[in-house]
């Protein structure tokens, strides 16, 4: 029988210092467009010095005790930029403008023409992934509806036709990432609950075009943004039972920080939940006893079996130590709940 | 200590990554005074990617299964130069000179007053490795007689006095890393097989002194040198049975390289034998039979519990994928002899 409250990371870990530069990371918006200038490291040899980080993040969650393994994101300067800025039909020398979440303008690549995937994105990087841990693994993606959101539209005449074309460049990735060995794709759509009108207009039918014809383990992660950039937090989500209306199998939500009433989890009948469990606003790493707690709270409304345990979000902007003691600490929370739940 | 036959360790160096030095030049020359101009970052910055390299050492080298593990020298630029140069007495300033082991002449620290050690020098090394690993650690420490022949001597009257003020500085040194956490110290005395005559007049008083008041586990480690820079290697050693008169409990020879005769470990018959059974000329990854193969040889003139499996030298001016595959072998090659002794 499989492992019940299986640990995962969300996408990412804490990036190190000497690989880039944290300091400006973390004071601007997440790149949309390319900021390469972020990069400590000389260009010939930022792949080997990427590699590394990234080998230190997949030892760091092995040796925490996760039984998900990601590739900790090490490569990227958002969890939606690299992607975003590799396809075909954006200019992004030429950035146009998007308002981001909080409401203020950030660069964004300006579509100029048809959005298609060029080539396969970051099938080096799960290939990279799968060769360096025998545990499961998870890739993640950015979303058709969230790009689209971060885009400047000069080229279609609806939105909509767009987020289609997003749909089918992530569709053919998570192609082409499953048949390179992931075993869980995680599509990140935070803007659908930025903008929950437009997502229940189309942003959900280009999640489904996305997942058209997948047949591995899918997961879609939705949060409230960052904790380090946006700082307050609505208790209950604007879209979420809707995606009861997708194919995808596992929902990755955060219920820590925004103390979520998890009462929202049995309008998801079916889905698994990927549970966040640890607040990344708080630089005090949790007790396993509160991650344990946290855990409680979901399961009057979900069974055990369909819970992952995690971070409510990506833990890019923690410092490493705390973002490593509370893996620590969400595995042990897990383990508690575990032991709780085979007497 | 791991409690198995044929437990596995490095002899101390792993390659270190590109983005940390100029490994290029590196492989040009064994420095003995500082270069610190091989590094690709400044002092300020060296520190932080001087750790991520080690952790990143530590973590290969657990993964490859091996069960002794060292810092992989990542901090150093040679073997010796991170100690001799710290040391009160000498002036790295204006260097003197004095032939390799290939006979020609090298910048070396020139001693100009009374060697003694100022602090502990590879202190923060040695608790940076324990905190980051479970398993049996071992750190390196160049030896007494190579220092003072890695030396222009301009203050003692002979060079025994030299080698017996390296050795003190050794002795407190090897206190220190014991008191912080080491399991097995390891004495780098590679100049005793290059200059055998004065290794008897005086190098095996030397290495006494540097272990007097010692009670852990001691390794002394000599060799032909690098094979990326000494090419020619004879069959036999032309200092090595004398060293069962010392107090190191651990000799750590190279075997495979030089087609050792290995009769000679007979010589040494108190003592365990860190045997080389990786030839580091070679690029090629041995298979794991051919490691086996060169453990069984040993099996004739050394008991089975006196054997520890190492690669002939250190792995430093190896390629990284190279030196990985490696250390496979040599698991899987030791793991072949267990199953075969415990039959």
């Amino acid at each position: 029988m499989a492992k019940l409250l299986p640990t995962s990371l969300v996408g990412s870990y804490a990036q190190p210092d000497w690989l880039i530069d944290r300091t400006r990371l973390a004071a601007r918006f997440p790149p949309r467009v390319r900021a390469k200038e972020l990069w400590r490291v000389a260009p010939e040899f930022l792949r080997q010095a990427q590699d590394d980080a990234t080998l230190l993040a997949i030892r760091d969650q092995e040796r925490a005790g996760l039984d998900i393994i990601t590739d900790g994101e090490m490569r990227r300067e958002s969890y939606s930029n690299r992607f975003a800025t590799a396809l075909e039909g954006v200019d992004i020398d030429n950035p146009g403008t998007a308002l981001d979440r909080s409401g203020h303008p950030n660069p964004v690549p300006r579509v100029t023409g048809k959005v298609r995937r060029r080539h396969p994105v970051e099938v080096d990087d799960v290939k990279f992934l799968r060769a360096n841990t025998d545990r499961m693994i998870k890739m993640t993606v950015p979303g058709p509806f969230t790009m689209s959101q971060q885009a400047q539209n000069d080229f279609y005449k609806d939105e909509e036709e767009m987020a289609l074309d997003y749909a089918a460049a992530v569709n053919a990735e998570i192609r082409d990432l499953f048949a390179a060995g992931a075993d869980i794709v995680q599509i990140d759509e935070p803007y659908m609950q930025a903008r929950p009108e437009k997502a229940r207009k189309y942003g959900l039918k280009a999640l489904n075009a996305a997942l058209d014809g997948i047949k591995g383990p899918t997961a879609v992660h939705i949060c409230f943004g960052y904790a380090a950039i946006i700082h307050v937090r609505p208790e209950g989500y604007s879209f979420l039972p809707e995606l009861t209306g997708s194919p995808v199998q596992q929902v990755s939500i955060e219920t820590a920080q925004s103390k979520l009433d998890c009462s929202v989890l049995a309008k998801l009948p079916g889905k698994t939940i990927i549970l966040g469990t640890l607040d990344l606003s708080d630089m005090t790493v949790e007790k396993p006893e509160t991650v344990a707690a946290r855990i409680r709270r979901a399961l009057p409304y979900v069974p055990a079996e369909r819970i992952v345990v995690a971070p409510d979000c990506g833990l890019k902007y923690l410092p490493r130590d705390v973002a490593y003691g509370k893996m620590c600490a969400m595995v042990e929370g897990a383990a508690i709940v575990r032991a709780e739940l085979s007497k | 200590m791991p409690d198995k036959l044929f437990p596995t360790s490095l002899v101390g160096s792993y390659p270190q990554p590109e983005w940390l030095i100029d490994r290029a030049r590196l492989s040009k020359m064994v420095p003995r005074v500082r270069m610190d101009d091989l590094w690709l970052i400044d002092a300020k910055e060296r520190e932080a990617r001087q750790d991520e390299a080690t952790l990143l050492a530590i973590r290969d080298q657990e993964r490859a299964g091996l069960d002794i593990i060292t810092d992989g020298e990542q901090r150093r630029e040679s073997y010796s130069n991170r100690f001799a140069t710290a040391l009160e007495g000498v002036d790295t300033e204006n260097p003197g000179s004095t032939l390799n082991r290939s006979g020609k002449p090298i910048p070396v620290p020139r001693v100009i007053g009374k060697i003694r050690r100022r602090h502990p020098v590879e202190l923060r090394d040695l608790k940076f490795l324990r905190a980051n690993t479970e398993k049996t650690v071992k750190i390196t420490v160049p030896g007494p007689f190579t220092m003072s022949k890695q030396a222009q001597n301009e203050f003692y009257k002979s060079d025994e006095a030299l080698a017996l003020d390296y050795a003190a500085a050794v002795n407190d040194e090897i206190k220190d890393l014991f008191a912080a956490g080491a399991d097995i110290v390891q004495l780098d005395e590679p100049w005793m097989q290059q200059h055998p005559e004065k290794a008897r007049e005086y190098g095996l008083k030397a290495l006494d002194r540097a272990l007097e008041g010692i009670s852990g586990t001691v390794a002394v480690h000599l060799c032909f040198g690098y094979a990326a820079v000494v090419h020619e290697k004879p069959t036999g050693y032309s200092f090595l049975g004398e060293l069962e008169g010392s107090k190191a409990a651990q000799v750590s020879i190279e075997a495979a390289q030089p087609k050792l005769d290995l009769r000679v470990l007979e010589t040494l018959p108190s003592k365990t034998i860190i045997l080389g059974v990786i030839d580091l000329s070679d690029m090629t990854v041995e298979t794991s039979e051919t490691v086996a193969g060169r453990i069984r040889k040993a099996l004739a003139h050394v008991p089975a519990e006196r054997i520890v499996i190492a690669p002939d030298c250190g792995m430093k001016y190896l390629p990284r994928d190279v030196a990985y595959g490696k250390m496979q072998a040599m698991v899987q090659g030791a793991e072949i002899v267990r199953r075969e002794v415990a039959r």
